[in-house]
């Protein structure tokens, strides 16, 4: 009887045991006190398979820089609040803490007001439609490698790359090291890959990144041809980390940052904490600061702007927030996860809605539209391939 | 400066929680930073809070959801929703991360599915009644008042959560019991 549980694990992969951990009952907890009675040399197993259910559904999303900066807020205002003079120490701790926080860089679309469609009174239709889901592509020295699924990428010190297709098994492939890797993530798909340094890199949707197998140059550089993403860059005082676009290249002092360069966007860089240096193809420089959105105009030049962070890195985490954000905006967020085409340009009432909350990007493309239904207050009706959107006449 | 001290350590042992709670109710990193950010300077502020409370634990819970009921009340008319309504909408959703590099990641891929089916087939209430009691630790009674329910009513939801796992995985069990009657045979 006890034959199936010689691990831990077998033990979180029982669904009954996985319910009476989590709704106890009588008579789950007469079965399973009975079974450790029989099976004494089990308690050990399982008081790891508790220990490790309660770890993995109740873990922080903070990291301690993030948990020592809070402190270090909360302290502040508490001090302030006492109006006390002993202020100094504090704004040197926080000073500390800020220069060793992870640093999130978001190069993302944004929204242009774009005034000059024609005024269009009576369409007031936006037809959407489903396209063919192409597959992820990533192209090495030694060939190319297709995936329909979304896929995580791993690439050790050797140049092999362990790749995992959802709901797939593991799979090992040598890269060559010669030439740069480019990987290609069409419309609708995501991808995750970590680069042999150890730096994590996350695709968004329609995105093309270049990058080597193995650092092997003074420097470490990828390339985003075009797309969005989100690095964690892995620490190295001795190889400076750069990421090129088209337009520009951003050289990191810290740790994390997101980039985006979509044909239909201006190209721009968003950071949520640390320090980047930009420097356009022109050759103008911006140290950007936290909380902040640089805009790449076309002349070369950066303006920068306060942001709100949250809404250009959430898409890494499954979701897109919104703040007043006009209809045009949220579609074309939409259509580039879920690989749809919008002919919006007509449309001119609907592009003076706007959409404030959180859309979760659930697989169920229905759910979606029903939440940016709800959000924007539009009629969304779905029929075959085809999405059609009106005007909600209240 | 003491006080402040004593904040610091209440601060370190309860922020990991708190965060977690917080988020899975479906808010923003900012907007539960600053929650907690608030929550703790009233705390420092009223010094009689501190002395007086008596699960700390519980009080900033509860003090963490009043703060975040006003944000989503303040956001509301954006979204549409009655403040009636507000108490089921809100979503409560456990993020299941599994990160042991001693397992391979096809048993872990496996295991955080079925853990997240299991939680998935809950209602948020439900999924969040049994994240307070089996992570928390809180007793129905602290439940139903962060809550604002019953206690009736909240160990209602919970045999409810219990019958529909039951119902959803009931012929597993069977099968597995089987299959393990099978196996002392042999």
């Amino acid at each position: 009887m006890t034959k199936q549980y010689t691990h831990y694990t077998d033990f979180l992969k029982d669904r009954q045991f996985v319910q009476w951990q989590l709704i106890p009952d009588m008579e789950s907890d007469s079965y399973w006190s009975d079974f450790i009675q029989d099976n004494p040399h089990c308690v050990e197993l399982i008081n790891e398979a508790v220990d490790f259910l309660k770890t993995s559904i109740n873990k922080s999303q903070l990291n301690s820089v993030e948990i020592e900066q809070l402190l270090a807020r909360i302290e502040t205002s508490i001090q302030q609040n006492k109006q006390k003079l002993k202020i100094r120490r504090l704004v040197r701790y926080t000073a500390t803490a800020c220069a060793s926080i992870a640093l999130i860089f978001g190069l993302t679309f944004y929204f242009v007001n774009d005034q000059s469609h024609s005024l269009h009174q009576g369409s007031e239709l936006i037809v959407g439609e489903l396209l063919n889901n192409e597959n992820i592509q990533l192209i090495t020295g030694t060939g190319a490698t297709t995936f329909q699924n979304n896929i995580e990428i791993e690439i050790d010190e050797n140049g092999q790359a362990r790749i995992t297709q959802e709901n797939e098994e593991t799979k090992t492939l040598n890269i060559a090291q010669t030439v740069l890797n480019k990987l290609v993530v069409p419309y609708g798909k995501r991808t995750q890959l970590t680069l042999a340094d150890g730096s994590r890199v996350w695709l968004n949707s329609g995105t093309v990144l270049e990058f080597p197998t193995q650092f092997t140059d003074d420097n470490r550089e990828i390339f985003l041809t075009q797309g969005e993403m989100f690095i964690e860059v892995a620490h190295d005082n001795q190889k400076t980390f750069y990421v090129h676009t088209s337009e520009f290249r951003v050289q990191v002092y810290g740790t994390a940052f997101n980039v985006s360069s979509y044909a239909d966007s201006p190209q721009s860089v968003v950071l949520v904490s640390g320090s980047v240096a930009l420097q356009s193809s022109v050759g103008i420089e911006l140290n950007l600061l936290p909380g902040e959105q640089a805009l790449l105009a076309d002349n070369g030049t950066f303006s920068t702007e306060k942001v709100d962070v949250n809404q250009f890195i959430s898409w890494k985490n499954g979701f897109l927030l919104f703040d007043r954000t006009p209809m045009t905006e949220v579609l074309r967020q939409i259509a580039r996860f879920y690989n749809l085409s919008f002919d919006y340009e007509n449309a001119t009432n609907l592009h003076t809605r706007t959409c404030t909350g959180r859309i979760v990007l659930s697989d169920n493309l229905d759910d979606v539209m029903t939440t940016i239904a709800l959000l924007s207050s539009t009629n969304i009706r779905k029929e075959n391939n085809q999405i059609f959107i009106t005007n909600n006449n209240n | 400066m003491e006080r402040a001290k004593d904040i610091a350590s209440i601060y370190k042992l309860y922020v990991n929680d708190l965060f977690t709670y917080a988020y899975y109710l479906g808010f923003d990193k900012e907007t539960v930073m600053d929650a907690i950010h608030d929550i703790f300077c009233k705390l420092a502020t009223e010094e009689k809070l501190l002395n007086e409370v008596e699960n700390i634990k519980f009080y900033l819970f509860r003090a963490l959801k009043n703060k975040l009921f006003d944000i989503y009340n303040t956001k509301k008319p954006y979204i549409g929703l009655s403040a009636v309504e507000a108490n089921d909408k809100i979503p409560f959703d456990i993020d299941v991360s599994i990160e042991d590099k001693l397992i391979d990641t096809e048993n872990q891929l496996l295991i955080k599915k079925q853990i997240e089916e299991m939680l998935n087939s809950l209602t948020e209430r439900q999924r969040e009644i049994i994240y307070l009691r089996y992570i928390q630790e809180y007793s129905y009674e602290e439940i139903a008042k962060l809550l604002n329910i019953t206690v009736h009513g909240c160990r209602k939801l919970v045999s409810k959560a219990l019958q529909s796992l039951r119902e959803k995985y009931g012929a597993l069990v069977i099968l597995l019991l089987l299959a393990q009657t099978i196996n002392v045979k042999y």
